[in-house]
């Protein structure tokens, strides 16, 4: 299954109609109403775990909203089951060849669930009803491909929800450019025409190839997850949601920790909130929980050693930009207009080629570790 | 680009100008998602 068909385009758009012509108080659950029976039809396991976790982490929460245990119990229950489909889907693949039994949208609502249970226990949430949780957790455009955006945004968009043609029209050309993303720049140029006109190289500059198609790899990465991403914000924003960007011109930073504040930005502020400032707070090391924030991600990606090898890549990147920051400051700052722009350029290039370097280390780099030891 | 245009284009010019870009947008989507190979590449999540 896959948003690009015409089906699913049909269904999100039914969602969209019936969202505003149906009566008011019938509105919110009719967006609901149609997440479950699309989950129904597309993947009832999904289905199976998002109900059962929903009803088990607010009535446990509801009575217990300050009691630690309760909270750790409820964030293990939501983790191990995200952690045991990883695993299963990842064994899966090794054993069938590439088999992958995920529960549709696992990834993200479980997110979403860590966060709201984390805010329930801050008591930082107003007073809200079982019904408005569901419709957050049960809300289709987000269901498939995020953003993991956050309870109290969708609560008072949807507490101050109203027609608006504008917001219309803003989410139909978002929604456009989404699907031009994927389909005419990742799908035909970058993956069509683009590793047409590289394979050429192949045998006469291997390396200059093998450098290209990683570029296209991420590129093609880039356009499609972007693109996803904007099909579900526009679709938001279309039933008057507004839906936390996710991505912000990421091939524009100078550093990699710029990086991280423009690609996948709700998976990383996500990260920040309630992996990395826990841990900071417990351990009163950043660095220590600098790694161990970024191979939570890794994981989050897949549960393998390649990518707690790329979350280890990506924090020593970090690391070492920090220390590189001491020690900026005793060099002479540049004055020159054209060495300034050189050097915001020669950063953005650096950047790239870095990022792009980790899916080389998680791929290539790991098997080798392997093949080693 | 519908602030760009207006800078360069009366109004009615504008809008006429967004519709076709939106058109061919809509054409070249529907006309190369025939091809077999669009899909979601991302990691199964």
């Amino acid at each position: 299954m896959t948003l690009l068909s015409l089906t699913v385009f049909a269904w999100f758009a039914a969602t969209v109609v019936c969202a505003w012509t149906l009566p008011r108080k019938w509105q919110p659950f009719t967006i609901a109403f149609s997440t479950v029976m699309f989950l129904s039809f597309y993947s009832p396991l999904s289905l199976f775990i998002l109900t059962g976790t929903s009803f088990f982490v607010f009535f446990l929460l509801k009575k217990n909203r300050t009691n630690s245990a309760v909270v750790i119990l409820c964030i293990g229950v939501v983790g191990a089951l995200f952690a045991w489909f990883k695993i299963d889907s990842l064994s899966a693949a090794h054993t069938n060849g590439g088999s992958h039994i995920m529960p549709l949208g696992i990834s993200y609502y479980s997110c979403r669930q860590i966060h709201y249970i984390f805010e329930t226990y801050k008591q930082k949430l107003e007073g809200h009803a079982f019904s408005d949780y569901l419709c957050y957790l049960f809300f289709l455009p987000t269901i498939h491909v995020g953003p993991i955006h956050r309870f109290p945004e969708f609560l008072r968009d949807l507490r101050r929800r109203r027609w608006d043609a504008y917001n219309l029209s803003a989410g139909l050309e978002r929604v456009l450019y989404g699907y031009a993303k994927i389909v005419i720049l990742g799908n035909y140029l970058i993956s069509g025409k683009f590793n047409h006109a590289i394979s050429g190289f192949e045998v006469s500059r291997p390396i200059v190839s093998e450098y290209l198609k990683s570029v296209s790899y991420w590129m093609n990465l880039y356009f499609q997850f972007s693109g996803y991403s904007d099909i579900a914000i526009g679709f938001s924003l279309m039933t008057g949601f507004h839906v936390m960007e996710n991505f912000n011109y990421p091939f524009l930073a100078k550093n990699i920790l710029e990086f991280w504040q423009r690609w996948h930005i709700s998976l990383t502020s996500w990260c920040k909130d309630y992996v990395y400032l826990p841990v900071a707070s417990l351990t009163r090391r950043p660095l220590v929980s600098l790694f161990v924030a970024l191979i939570i991600l890794g994981l989050w990606h897949e549960f393998s050693g390649r990518y707690v090898l790329w979350g280890i890549y990506h924090a020593l990147g970090i690391a070492v930009w920090h220390a590189f920051q001491s020690f900026k400051k005793r060099l002479p700052a540049w004055e020159n207009r054209w060495g300034k722009l050189s050097l915001r350029y020669a950063s953005s290039f650096l950047t790239f080629n870095f990022v792009m370097g980790s899916f080389v280390v998680s791929n290539h780099a790991y098997r080798k570790l392997l093949a080693f030891f | 680009m519908y602030r760009f245009l207006c800078t360069y284009l009366p109004e009615q010019g504008a809008n006429i100008m967004m519709l076709l870009w939106y058109l061919l947008l809509c054409v070249l989507i529907f006309v190369l998602s025939l091809e077999p190979d669009a899909g979601f590449l991302y990691l199964a999540l």
